[in-house]
């Protein structure tokens, strides 16, 4: 009987070892991995920001056309600029004019990026891209709609860096989901993609 | 006699690794410095540059300062695909190497940066190195749509 409930209590050890393996292996949701899940059912959706004018933006007025969304922060000096301008650029490769896809930029940082703020890149690049911010509850709703990871981190003086998801996601003039570009992909991998999806 | 000769040879030998080696100077030069250039709203501005040491000695960077805006080292990584952004506390030159800071990588990021940077324009920066001293050079700022880039 004794060598029985050493057996079980081994038993029940040896099921919490595997269970907590399997939690440690379940990426999580904000992490590296997240975008892999992003063709899933729950991926992206309709929302409702607001634009550089300061009036609601819905993304009803994204129809029709293939479109791009990025997320960022003005105050980014690298990789946001970085990244928006290689999409401008991309978008004169592809050789359609700068309406053949729209460039959306959604701020992960609405505390200090208001309407002006999201509104600077489309004159810093002089092409146009689609600035967007809103309330921080409307700004963590499309962020979790769409897989975005972002993190605050302390710089000197009391400032603060983003830390943010840096990948692109691209969509259809149906709006709908048409694959991903990561921030360090070759231009040419990059121009196929958004080749595709002009087309498309 | 013996011993004092064993005492004396032990002494020489203890000079000897104490002796400092011969340390070539680094040799460090500045090259290429550019900066995307700002309009109203932005307040932060990135810098990038090579620095090429020539010498055989190492250097360090310590920090740079500007009087457009307060300079502080960073560099950007990807980390799966999130990218993150810390403050370098120092960026080792070695000796016969070069070191490029450009997007997506070190940088110099400037902060509170008032007026916005006009393509074509230059502004200063010093650089502090820890045995070559300070270096001063002229940023050439660049249009951001021209500027082609890729990280």
């Amino acid at each position: 009987m004794k060598q029985l409930r050493y057996v079980l209590w081994i038993g029940v050890a040896l099921a919490a070892i595997l269970l907590a393996y399997i939690s440690l292996r379940t990426p999580s949701q904000n992490g590296p991995g997240a975008n892999k899940s992003v063709a899933g059912s729950h991926f992206g959706g309709p929302f409702t920001l607001v634009g550089a004018d300061g009036q609601p933006f819905s993304s009803t007025q994204l129809a029709g056309k293939p479109y791009v969304l990025y997320f960022g922060y003005t105050r980014c000096p690298d990789t946001c600029p970085t990244t928006l301008n290689r999409l401008v650029h991309l978008r004169r490769e592809v050789g359609l004019g700068d309406d053949s896809f729209r460039i959306v930029f959604i701020t992960v940082d609405p505390a200090r990026d208001g309407p002006k703020e999201v509104g600077s890149y489309e004159k810093a690049f002089g092409a146009p891209i689609i600035g967007l911010t809103g309330s921080p509850a409307q700004i963590d709703q499309v962020k979790k709609e769409y897989g975005i990871f972002s993190q605050k981190v302390p710089e000197a003086g009391g400032d603060y860096s983003v830390d943010h998801t840096a990948t692109i996601l691209l969509f259809d003039r149906n709006g709908k989901f048409a694959g991903t570009i990561a921030p360090d992909e070759a231009d040419s991998a990059a121009l196929g993609k958004l080749k595709n999806v002009t087309a498309a | 006699m013996f011993l004092g000769r064993t005492a004396a040879a032990l002494a020489a030998l203890l000079l000897l690794s104490c002796a400092p080696k011969k340390i070539d100077p680094p040799q460090v030069s500045i090259s290429g410095a550019w900066s995307r250039a700002t309009v109203a709203g932005q307040s932060t501005a990135a810098v990038y540059l090579t620095i090429a040491n020539n010498g055989g000695g190492d250097d360090t960077l310590l920090n740079a300062s500007t009087p457009i805006g307060q300079a502080t080292l960073h560099s950007s990584a990807m980390d799966g695909a999130v990218m993150r952004m810390r403050p370098l506390e120092r960026l080792d030159v070695h000796g016969h190497s070069t070191v490029q800071l450009k997007p997506g990588g070190t940088h110099i990021m400037v902060t509170g940066v008032k007026q916005p940077l006009i393509a074509g324009s230059r502004f200063p920066l010093a650089l502090h190195f820890d045995r070559s001293g300070d270096r001063r050079i002229d940023v050439e700022v660049r249009s951001a749509s021209t500027a082609g880039e890729s990280m």
